[in-house]
């Protein structure tokens, strides 16, 4: 037993408190840090034997002296895996719900210039027709609420249409792919799952316990979490703390080494893009050909199935498929009544006879003018430019015919018989569009967009609830909480003086030993 | 249970409910600005397809105003072009009445002549009335003028025949129309001076013409017969004025009847608003005071954000 022992503890006492400072000055350095666990320091007694024989004669050992254990840092792995499923899941969610708030925003029909209000317009336009069916004024009303009815279409699909190629791009653009939203969701995918793996490779370096680096750890929980909200994947730990990552049932990551990347290629009409999962080698051998059926979460598998024809729900080629119908239709119908004739009565326009007198002549020129390929669609449909310019085409009346289709009395110019079957259109209940009137179907489908949006945005909401609560859950566990730490530092900091009074009180003990000596 | 609380967590939920109420406090301000609680389908999809079905119903109602309008313009245009009609067979008939005296001299029955041919003129011009750019009598043929007349008196219709179908209407209602033209032919008839026959009103005139005429030989025998035949004309004149008192009426019945539409359309364009308001208007009061409770709300969240920021740390203290 001497003197020195007690300085010797007194050292150590000095050495783990300044230390533990350090640990506690980290985690309040990193207290915003995103990701960041907090550490602790483990202290335990240092096993020196210091000893001294008792009064009974006994020997008696007291400690060494403080050491550190080691750093030991929160984990809780079934959580942190739940968290990351679920993040998927709202990932998943999310870019479903984004899509359709665009396509809600698109179908707004309370909004201005809105489709509806089109076809109410066109209709008052054919009515206020009827009161007056030779006047110029009127026809050009009607003719251009018909434009505007056309170019309603042709904006409503330009818009869906953008937005489709936003998410998975154009299928007759190929480049435009890798611009779009899946595009991005696959390379940064790809920069995640690259990074994951050379913090794998560090470990490995680096790791000479079972205890890897915390900080590492750390950033490649960060990179989990992000890479769960692009897409779900299972992981699975090595011994030597490395992790492997699977993504649609193939290994990606194989502990330091990154074995497979995602590769986003042009689909088909129904799916335009494809991701695919592909070895690194040149050339690439595919292991999975298309992951959108594989994966069940993430912002990429919402990107895709948004922008699918063939996935279940509203997506945005369904909605899509349903305006071209009803341009179809509305185009078809309206032509029909226009150029309509059955040898009895036919579809007449105004034409000048030889004397300058407006006349009625058979109407052959079509209202929306016919496409190349003979398919009306919402993004074909448009006006006839003969009719555009000459308003006296638009087949107001509708008379009795000669055998040759000429009108029995072709100065009938005030009749408005054919109007009168436009009209009716607004109350047709129609075949094509499965025997509900024009209105009604785009009310139908409105009112679907409006509750898919709506309900996608619940379970969204329910599901962000779902993420918050584990974050909260684990982040409140785990993470850095500044009082503590501030109570941690007073601790370590109050021990570090403590201690530094023992060493100057051993300081005078030596003192008063040397005196003795003199 | 959470039994620890991280510093950032603490902080992030304190930002997370801040915007929460940032959030809710701008629906309220949209709501109060735009004085509508669904200006968007995504607002209440349900509602809103009830609104477009009102919408459209609205301008259903406003096309059929603007009909019912064209309607009374023209059953207004159509009873002043008869008035002047009537007026002028009245006129007609004093003239017979007066002409079929024997004592008029031949000069007399002259002047009588020319007063008559020139009501058939006015006749002729008031039949041919346009009204917004169209003959109102012609039928369907509103471009034709419904009559003309050739120097030998013949007085041609122009317009489609009242036997057919030619009728020009105007939807008020759904399905339901409002017939806005009466034939000329029915109306005034016509004449044809080659064989001398003809209807109506300008065969009436037409043979008064000749009785005139006749009346004013120097041959006693022809002209009492002239004089017998004016008289008897005077039956002709009154069933001719009766043909188109009644025909007058029937459109003024007409006209009754797009006055009534017009009321009602207005009463159904207010149901329509109200109905429209109740699904998409915002009652202000309540607009109002939920925005002053969510901006204290608002508020509330930051004065507590404040205080947990600055106060509730170890750091005041060591």
């Amino acid at each position: 037993m001497s003197i020195i022992s007690s300085l010797n503890i007194a050292k150590s006492a000095l050495n783990v408190n300044q230390f533990a400072l350090t640990v506690v000055s980290n985690n309040i350095a990193n207290m915003n840090t995103e990701g960041y666990l907090k550490q602790t320091v483990n202290l335990e007694e240092l096993k020196g034997y210091t000893p001294y024989t008792s009064s009974k004669g006994i020997q008696i050992y007291t400690g060494g002296g403080v050491g550190i254990s080691d750093i030991s840092q929160y984990t809780n792995q079934p959580l942190f895996d739940y968290l990351n499923g679920q993040n998927s899941i709202y990932g998943d969610l999310s870019a479903q719900l984004g899509a359709m708030n665009d396509l809600a925003d698109i179908m707004n029909e309370l909004g201005d210039g809105a489709l509806s209000t089109a076809l109410t317009e066109f209709y008052s336009a054919a009515q206020r027709l009827t009161t007056n069916p030779s006047d110029s004024v009127l026809r050009i009303n009607y003719v251009n609420a018909a434009q505007t009815v056309a170019e309603k279409f042709n904006e409503i699909s330009n818009a869906i249409t953008t937005k489709k190629n936003d998410l998975v791009g154009d299928i007759n653009y190929p480049a435009s792919v890798e611009q779009s939203q899946a595009g991005r969701l696959t390379t940064s995918a790809n920069s995640i799952i690259s990074q994951i793996a050379q913090i794998n490779d560090s470990i490995t370096k680096m790791s000479t316990t079972d205890t890897p680096p915390s900080n590492l750890i750390n950033q490649r929980n960060q990179l989990l979490q992000e890479l769960s909200s692009i897409v779900d994947f299972t992981t699975s730990s090595n011994t030597n703390g490395t992790i492997n990552i699977s993504i649609a049932g193939v290994d990606v990551v194989q502990g330091a080494e990154q074995v497979a990347e995602l590769n986003i290629t042009v689909g088909d009409a129904d799916n335009p893009a494809k991701v695919q999962i592909q070895t690194l080698d040149d050339p690439p051998k595919v292991k999975v050909s298309d992951i959108s059926d594989k994966i069940t979460g993430g912002e990429l598998k919402g990107v895709l199935t948004a922008a699918s024809s063939t996935a279940e729900g509203l997506t945005y080629q369904k909605v899509l498929d349903q305006i071209n119908l009803m341009a179809k239709t509305f185009a078809e119908a309206v032509n029909e009544i226009q150029t309509y004739s059955d040898g009895n009565t036919g579809a007449m326009a105004i034409g000048i006879d030889a004397d300058g007198n407006q006349i009625l002549v058979p109407s052959t020129e079509p209202l929306f003018e016919i496409p190349a390929n003979g398919e009306f669609d919402a993004s074909n449909i448009k006006i006839n430019q003969a009719v555009y310019d000459n308003p006296n085409l638009v087949a107001a009346a509708r008379v009795e015919v000669d055998g040759g289709g000429n009108p029995i009395d072709p100065r009938a110019i005030g009749d408005s018989n054919n109007l009168k079957e436009i009209i009716a259109l607004q109350n047709k209940n129609l075949g094509e569009l499965g025997g509900v009137t024009f209105s009604t179907c785009l009310k139908n489908l409105v009112t679907k967009v409006g509750l898919e949006a709506a309900d996608l945005n619940n379970q969204a909401e329910a599901q962000a609830n779902v993420v918050d609560q584990v974050s909260t859950k684990y982040y409140s566990e785990g993470g850095v909480n500044l009082d503590e730490e501030l109570i941690d530092m007073v601790k370590y900091q109050r021990a570090y003086e403590a201690a530094s009074r023992v060493v100057s009180a051993c300081n005078e003990m030596l003192q008063v030993l040397v005196a003795l000596g003199k | 249970m959470i039994t620890r609380v991280s510093t950032s967590l603490m902080q992030n939920n304190l930002i997370s409910q801040i915007s929460n109420n940032q959030n809710k406090l701008y629906e309220l301000q949209i709501q109060a600005l735009t004085g509508k609680k669904v200006n968007s389908i995504l607002d209440n999809p349900v509602d809103a397809a009830k609104i477009l079905s009102v919408l459209e119903e609205q301008g259903k109602v406003e096309s059929y105003k603007t009909n019912v309008n064209a309607a009374q313009g023209e059953y207004e245009a159509m009873d002043n072009a008869l008035a002047i009609v009537v007026e002028k067979i009245q006129r007609l008939n004093e003239l017979a009445n007066s002409a079929g005296n024997e004592y008029n001299t031949p000069e007399n029955l002259n002047a009588i002549k020319n007063e008559v041919s020139s009501i058939k003129q006015t006749i002729i011009d008031i039949a041919n009335t346009q009204y917004d750019g169209r003959y109102i009598f012609s039928g369907t043929n509103t471009g034709t003028p419904t009559f003309t007349m050739s120097d030998d008196g013949t007085v041609t219709y122009g317009g489609t025949p009242s036997t057919g179908d030619y009728k020009r209407q105007v939807e008020v209602s759904q399905g339901t129309y409002l017939t806005l033209n009466a034939a000329g032919d029915s109306l005034f008839g016509s004449y044809d001076a080659a064989t001398g026959t003809g209807t109506g009103i300008f065969k009436t005139i037409a043979d008064l013409e000749a009785s005139l005429d006749k009346a004013a030989n120097e041959d006693a025998d022809i002209s009492s017969e002239g004089f017998a035949e004016i008289r008897a004309s005077i039956t002709s004149i009154q069933d001719d004025l009766r043909n188109i008192t009644n025909v007058r009426t029937q459109y003024g019945t007409y006209a009754q009847k797009a006055d009534l539409s017009e009321n009602s359309l207005s009463d159904t364009a207010i149901l329509l608003e109200s109905d429209r308001s109740d699904l998409q208007d915002v009652d202000l009061y309540e607009a109002y005071s939920n925005l002053v409770y969510q901006q204290y709300a608002l508020q509330a969240s930051m004065q507590v954000s404040a205080m947990t920021l600055q106060q509730s740390s170890l750091l005041n203290y060591i």
